[in-house]
């Protein structure tokens, strides 16, 4: 793995993210941040908590063909966590869509379209939207080795 | 308060790196060697991947590594893990930039 040049992406992804939650956080966002490499992938995340209340991110991979990163996949995602069974049971309800592909080398208009296409759909999505259901892994300590 | 965290893996060379060195430590100079580690033991690699919010399943799982021989968290992140690639996330995640090292049979010959 390149791990210079794939950070060099992560880096271009990163000026476009906090451009973004620059221009939006006072009005739309309680808290963001962002994060990159989460268990080596090659991926910057941005994460927001909306004043709804409701957790979103968009996130770009950095897609590779063998050691050469050739394309960007920006997806989205929103979710809400809340106890059921009088604290028994902790459901998620969430949302994913893939937004698109941008080509490396990275035209910079281009991501910032694509990132703004992403945060304007990831904003549309309210509570009411979140129409996938899991049921989250309990913890309690950890597993038996 | 967890009794042992787990690794897992895709990166052929990290794998490589823990079989000849014993060493447990991600090879990613960027983020300053950190390394993602979670208390959950996995079985089924997709149950990983969908719990982790992977882009693809860990071929590789390093552990059990009791907690008391983990050096301290860097990055704990609040659980749970949020949703990314299609998968809903769920899982407990915790980071360090120090390195682990196994328990080995040396041949000093």
């Amino acid at each position: 793995m390149n791990y210079e040049e794939l950070d060099r992406i992560l880096d271009t992804v990163e000026e476009v993210f906090s451009s973004l939650a620059n221009q939006y956080g006072y009005y739309e966002l309680k808290h963001w941040s962002t994060e990159r490499w989460r268990w080596d992938e090659p991926v910057i995340t941005l994460t927001s908590v909306g004043r709804d209340d409701v957790n979103r991110n968009i996130h770009a991979l950095t897609i590779q063909e063998g050691s050469y990163p050739y394309e960007l996949l920006v997806e989205i995602n929103a979710w809400q966590d809340e106890d059921e069974a009088e604290g028994e049971i902790r459901m998620r309800k969430w949302q994913h869509a893939k937004v698109g592909r941008v080509q490396i080398p990275l035209d910079t208009e281009q991501l910032e379209g694509m990132i703004r296409k992403a945060y304007d759909n990831v904003s549309r999505w309210r509570e009411g939207k979140l129409a996938r259901k899991t049921r989250l892994a309990s913890w309690a300590g950890g597993p038996e080795p | 308060m967890a009794t042992a965290y787990y690794r897992y893996i895709s990166y052929p060379l990290e794998v490589t790196q823990v079989v000849h060195e014993r060493k447990v430590q991600s090879m990613n100079p960027k983020r300053g060697y950190a390394t993602w580690y979670t208390p959950t033991r996995y079985d089924d690699p997709t149950k990983a991947q969908q719990e982790l919010a992977l882009s693809k399943p860990p071929t590789h799982r390093v552990g059990p590594i009791p907690a008391g021989e983990m050096r301290d968290f860097d990055i704990q992140q609040l659980p749970p893990v949020a949703p990314a690639f299609g998968q809903p996330g769920g899982g407990v995640e915790a980071c360090t930039r120090s390195a682990v090292w196994l328990f080995g049979l040396w041949d000093l010959w």
